[in-house]
């Protein structure tokens, strides 16, 4: 197990290092001047070379590697461009509405996802079974960004129930608030991943349903609920917990789209500005820590996996 | 019966997964009860007067030396004068109480009102100083650099008391734009690098929160110099990355009225909502002398006589704005109407002047993309296609373009132009049409008969002089053709009907000194 985790351990490093110099490359390639974008379109040559100099941008692309990295290996990821705070602070302001977002959306993608899997996978034939079907190849067919476009004119505009642009509320301050701040952006996530999710759920469940121990089970008398339970879902819930790990990655940096079609002030926004504006510094860090999350999450998937089948331990 | 080891832990994941599931379900349950039960639950907005939140999707600058974002600027400034907002060149006094100038119009000697900053620092002639002497800097103050050149010194007489000695005798009216466009700043904030962001001013509101990309909150100015103004109490800008998410705020009343919108909403919110057109910007299309094919004049006389006004007006527009056929607005008192038909749209004329400019037939038009710029590109695109001259788009994301605009890379483009005021004189402003080698169309090729024109422009002081030398600046703007008129672009608000007095100056900023909600 032990060796099991140092070996994952030193796979995120290299990953991590890999992804930063991609992300710096990335970044770097992206026309347009940093300067520029910061003063407006009436900054004067010598402001704008004055502004470079200023932001560390006078040095080759490589020194100015080194010199980041050097520093964010000591924590300090830099000062943004655009609003001179520290590119960590603006990561922690962000970071708790993201985190909220990711966590309503996943909670109702598995609330979603589970009962439909089920039903799915055990009664394909009937009616739920059908209904259920229609609603998996709708929601990976309907593009997110149209469906939170169609909740804000149906549910927002027409109705007025709930509000078309979201501010982040914070859960523990005010339940409700956070409830109704974040809930539509939730559900245009949560019916294309719960589609996905449940998808993975019926396929494995039903393979899992055809398996010996399943019959033998049954042969023994056990009641048809436990069996599912306790034998079938369990066995089946490793490819779902997996698919999982990677959606909730993807909330934390990958919503970008929702955030700005709901005005949500997450760190998806907050990159996609700072691309707009080539603030380099806060682009770099940001995406740092969201490779970082991936990682961090692919790691506790495949540590769950071990805790949920013990071959994978011994392996 | 006794758990082995084994069996607890089993029973203990069993039971987590059960109770996660349980814990799953009612915080999942709970949002969809609370939607139900709350009605008309809205976040921001409101209908508490004193304040109201407006959603933009506008970046935020806060030194009025260098930005050209016109969203709060004037809210956080108080400028030498004002101009009233339907057009009129009539100066009110603002920051400047009383100005007198000289009868040789060799100087102006102005007298400050009475005010403070929102520091609390008392606004002295030493702050007007410092602030020509950075105007007078083009490092340090682009925006009004140009503008400044008439202006030789600057001299306190006494706190209040500050005169202006120019180079030459001057017109008023030019005096009077730059005193228009001449913001009031403490001289120890007036640097870049302190008003980048933060801004220093005594106008009517003062800056309470910015969160970047998220809000920009003003308090009102209880020391603002017009004692019953601002009405409001605060004022909130809501930014919005997504304009379509913006009208849906506004539609559901999240905020309260949306800035500077793009026409292609205003049919559909005119009947909910009250809509202000603000004095806008003009769109132009754009030329580069520097590269070929428009080093060549006769070619960029014909592509000149090749754009409908009409149908990008019709068409992008929406029928708002009016045509112009170079770079002053129809309220400059050098606007002659008669160049829009002179040298208006004639596919003809054009297909003539393309022949005889002997020129290649092809170009590529740089532009930002999903602006609207792109459509009037099409236009224009699809009526030189008509005469032979084969006319590429290539849209680019905003940051690339400006790069590629500001360091001459485009071939052409179709950009705004701000509105140059009375002083016809003041559309050598815009990087385009600078008459130094500093021109990104010209670079030191500058057309010398413009450059002696906007001079004469400049100088102009008897209404008859003043004639002769606009119309000569017609002539060559129309001659050279490398800044071609489109249309008008005012801005455009959309505002819930139980706000009134928001309009914006002839710059098109924004003005909340008298709006109330």
């Amino acid at each position: 197990m032990y060796a099991h985790l140092i070996r994952r351990l030193l796979q995120f490093a290299v990953v991590l290092v890999l992804g930063s110099i991609a992300v710096w490359a990335f970044t770097f390639a992206l026309p347009g001047d940093p300067a520029s974008v910061l003063l407006g379109p009436d900054a004067s040559p010598a402001e704008l070379e004055a502004t470079r100099q200023r932001l560390g941008l006078d040095g080759t692309v490589v020194e100015q590697y080194l010199s980041w990295i050097g520093h964010a290996l000591a924590g300090d990821l830099g000062s943004s461009y655009y609003s001179g705070q520290p590119v960590v602070a603006e990561l922690l302001d962000r970071i708790p509405a993201t985190v909220q977002l990711a966590g309503f959306a996943m909670v109702l993608t598995l609330v979603i996802a589970v009962p439909v899997g089920i039903v799915v996978a055990l009664r394909p034939r009937s009616v739920a079974g059908r209904l259920f079907q229609g609603y998996l190849t709708a929601g990976l067919a309907v593009p997110t960004f149209w469906l939170g476009l169609l909740l804000i004119i149906v549910l927002a505009v027409q109705l007025r129930w709930l509000p078309a642009s979201s501010d982040y509320v914070p859960f523990w301050g005010d339940p409700g608030g956070a409830l109704t701040a974040t809930i539509l952006p939730a559900l245009a996530i949560a019916v294309h991943t719960s589609s996905v999710t449940a998808r993975f759920l019926a396929t494995s469940l039903g393979d899992v349903m055809g398996k010996d121990y399943i019959r033998t089970a049954r042969a023994k008398g056990v009641p048809e609920r436990d069996v599912i339970r306790r034998h079938a879902l369990r066995n089946a819930s490793l490819p779902t917990i997996t698919i999982v790990g990677l959606q909730l990655g993807g909330f934390l940096g990958g919503t970008v789209v929702i955030e700005a079609v709901f005005n949500y002030p997450g760190l998806g926004r907050l990159l996609y500005t700072a691309i707009g504006e080539r603030d380099y510094a806060l682009v770099q860090g940001g995406v740092l820590f969201v490779v970082a999350t991936f990682l961090l999450l692919n790691l506790l998937v495949d540590l769950g996996y071990a805790v949920l089948d013990p071959r994978i331990r011994l392996t | 019966m006794t758990d082995s080891p084994i069996q607890s832990r089993l029973l203990a994941r069993r039971a987590f997964l059960r109770n996660g599931l349980l814990a799953a379900g009612a915080l999942a349950g709970t949002p969809l009860l609370s939607a139900c039960g709350t009605g008309g639950s809205e976040s921001g907005g409101g209908a508490a007067t004193g304040k109201i939140t407006l959603g933009t999707t506008k970046i935020m600058q806060f030194d009025p030396y260098l930005t050209n974002t016109d969203i709060h600027i004037h809210a956080f400034y108080t400028y030498l004068l004002d101009y009233p907002s339907d057009g009129k060149y009539e100066p009110i006094p603002a920051g400047a109480e009383k100005w007198e100038f000289a009868a040789d119009r060799k100087s102006v000697t102005i007298t400050l009102r009475e005010a403070k900053f929102h520091s609390g620092a008392p606004v002295v002639a030493e702050d007007v100083v410092t602030g020509v002497k950075r105007a007078q800097d083009p490092d340090a103050g682009f925006t009004l650099a140009q503008p400044t050149a008439f202006i030789a010194s600057a001299t306190a007489v006494d706190p209040r008391t500050v005169r202006l000695t120019f180079k030459a005798p001057t017109p008023e009216p030019l005096v009077l734009d730059w005193m228009f466009a001449f913001p009031l700043i403490p001289s120890a904030s007036n640097t870049p690098a302190k008003l980048e962001r933060e801004p220093a001013g005594s106008g009517p509101f003062q800056l309470a929160e910015f969160r970047r990309d998220q809000r920009l909150v003003l308090k009102k100015n209880p020391d603002f110099y017009a004692k019953d103004r601002p009405y409001l109490d605060q004022v909130e800008y809501r930014f919005f990355t997504d304009e379509d998410a913006l009208v849906a705020g506004l539609e559901s009343g999240s905020v309260d009225g949306a800035a500077y919108l793009g026409f292609r909403h205003a049919e559909r919110l005119r009947q909910r909502f009250t809509l202000v057109e603000g004095s806008g910007r003009m769109s132009l299309f754009f030329m580069n002398a520097t590269i070929a094919p428009f080093d060549n004049k006769l070619l960029r006389q014909a592509i000149a006589r090749a754009i409908d006004r009409k149908r990008i007006l019709d068409q992008v527009s929406f029928g708002i704005g009016d045509p112009v056929y170079t770079a002053f607005m129809p309220s400059s008192p050098a606007f002659e109407k008669g160049y829009l038909d002179s040298h208006g749209f004639d596919l003809d004329a054009a297909g003539e002047l393309l022949e005889r400019s002997g020129g290649a037939r092809k170009a590529v038009a740089g532009v930002s993309s999903g602006s609207p710029s792109v459509a009037t590109l099409e236009i224009i695109q699809a009526d030189l296609k008509k005469i032979g001259f084969q006319l590429d788009i290539a849209p680019q994301e905003e940051a690339a373009y400006l790069d590629a605009l500001f360091a001459s890379k485009l071939q052409c483009t179709v950009a705004m132009q701000p509105n140059n005021m009375q002083s016809p004189s003041l559309i050598a402003r815009g990087r385009q049409m600078l008459t130094t080698k500093a021109n990104t169309t010209f670079h030191a090729n500058v057309p010398p008969a413009y450059v002696a024109a906007v001079a004469a422009a400049a100088a102009a002081i008897t209404p008859e002089a003043q004639k002769t030398a606009y119309a000569e600046l017609n002539k060559v703007l129309v001659d050279e053709a490398w800044a071609i008129g489109i249309s008008t672009v005012p801005s455009l608000f959309a505002l819930d009907k139980r706000i009134t007095g928001l309009v914006t100056d002839v710059r098109d900023f924004v003005d909340l000194s008298n709006t109330k909600g």
